[in-house]
């Protein structure tokens, strides 16, 4: 019984920064740090 | 698009004539006439990094372009390859510092458009050096991606002179969110330096939780550079309607209301305002300029939106928020509160609110009410703009 509990939550937290990372990437959210010298940050 | 027109005529021709009153935009015969967004400015159409050697498709005033990066520098052409018209942006890269068309080869040189080699035809092609498509002039600034789109075939002006003063010369950190938006471009813009909107639409925003949004204010419109400021005369966060009752947006768990009328922020007066933005000397807390460049100054940040037309129907909309920090430490403490809490509340929900509404509004015909100076001076700093250029060219 405890084992596929176990198993979920593991999947679970393994999933969940894959949904976070795919969803940052969808969102098109970035950050920059820009410099007064160089202003092109990439 | 002719249904649209249609109705928008019915409609018009319907508007009571017993109150008279500006109803369409008339008034400003070239914002008008720009559903496709002004020409002759940069606009910034995608976050850098999403640049690379696949090109990527993307419209902008309603040009179709390709953008493609080599040897690290990033090159926009006219979306069309001229011999069949298939979109080179299906197309990839076959020799370094070209792109070449998915359909026959025709191979495109990045850096002036000229054809330099068709695939199926051989090294001795006769066609070579007789076709070329348009580039466009492209810069990178704050991670985006920015083109050119010029009135006729004229050399872009510095991109700095464009850019908001004070992100040119001045260190800081940014977090910002792109988006593809339904919805004109200027409906967007309008949205975003509207007197009135925000402080009734956005007092259900999360990000707003916590502060006490005026009820109504008194403004003026500043002109000052290329810039104009709203600037508040009279904030009121109480106010009782005749007949109807009293209305205010505090609530129990809200902050005070400040007793005090204020120009930086939307919901009190600082106690303390960063020295950068401080040094700007900003006479309003909102200003906007052109192309549609909105910027909302809070006391230790800068908000901007970049409403960026890709066709009559749609634009992206690219919400930026900087910080100027006075330590390396501080600004990754901004990282963290951008991508944990800002980029889902501001950038997120707050700015949700505005989509939606810019998704709806359909005008002209309309009727504008006391605060819609903001409105009628953006739409005269367009046209005077405009009317700049074509008495300097």
């Amino acid at each position: 019984m405890r084992l596929p509990l176990l198993l979920l939550a593991g999947g679970g937290l393994l999933a969940l920064p894959l949904l976070v990372t795919r969803w940052h990437r969808r969102s098109r959210t970035q950050v920059h740090r820009v410099t007064a010298r160089n202003s092109t940050a990439r | 698009m002719t249904d649209t027109t249609t109705a928008r005529a019915r409609r018009r021709a319907a508007v009571d004539p017993r109150f008279p009153g500006r109803q369409d935009w008339s008034s400003w015969p070239a914002y008008e006439a720009a559903a496709e967004g002004f020409r002759g400015y940069w606009y910034p159409v995608e976050w850098s990094s999403r640049i690379t050697g696949t090109p990527r498709a993307v419209t902008v005033c309603g040009e179709k372009l390709v953008l493609i990066r080599d040897g690290g520098t990033a090159y926009a052409l006219f979306d069309r390859c001229p011999h069949r018209g298939v979109p080179l942006s299906m197309g990839n890269q076959q020799f370094p510092g070209t792109l070449s068309c998915v359909y026959h080869g025709w191979t495109f040189d990045l850096t002036d458009g000229a054809l330099t080699a068709v695939i199926t035809d051989g090294p001795d092609s006769p066609i070579c050096g007789k076709v070329r498509v348009v580039t466009y002039e492209v810069a990178e600034r704050l991670g985006m991606v920015w083109v050119y789109i010029p009135l006729a075939s004229e050399a872009a002006p510095s991109i700095d002179e464009q850019l908001p003063e004070e992100l040119v010369g001045n260190d800081f950190v940014m977090g910002g969110r792109m988006g593809d938006r339904v919805g004109n471009w200027r409906f967007a813009c309008e949205n975003g330096y509207d007197e009135g909107h925000a402080k009734y639409l956005h007092r259900t925003a999360l990000w707003r939780l916590y502060k006490t949004m005026p009820t109504w204010n008194l403004t003026h419109i500043e002109k000052r550079g290329r810039w104009i400021y709203r600037v508040q005369d009279e904030v009121h966060f109480e106010a009782t309607f005749p007949g109807v009752g009293t209305w205010t947006n505090y609530r129990w768990w809200k902050q005070r209301p400040p007793t005090e009328t204020f120009n930086i922020g939307n919901t009190g007066k600082p106690k303390q305002i960063n020295p950068v933005i401080a040094a700007q000397e900003f006479p309003g807390f909102a200003s906007v300029s052109m192309p549609g460049v909105l910027r909302i100054v809070y006391p230790t940040f800068i908000h901007y939106e970049f409403y960026v037309p890709v066709d009559a129907d749609n634009h992206r909309y690219i919400g930026v928020m900087v910080n100027f920090p006075a330590t390396k430490r501080s600004g990754y403490w901004f990282f963290a509160r951008y991508l944990g809490w800002i980029r889902w509340l501001f950038h997120g929900q707050f700015s949700g609110q505005d989509a939606l509404m810019v998704e709806a509004t359909d005008a002209p015909p309309e009727r504008l009410y006391r605060p819609d100076v903001s409105l009628t001076m953006w739409r005269q700093l367009a046209q005077d703009a405009v009317a700049a250029r074509q008495a300097g060219s």
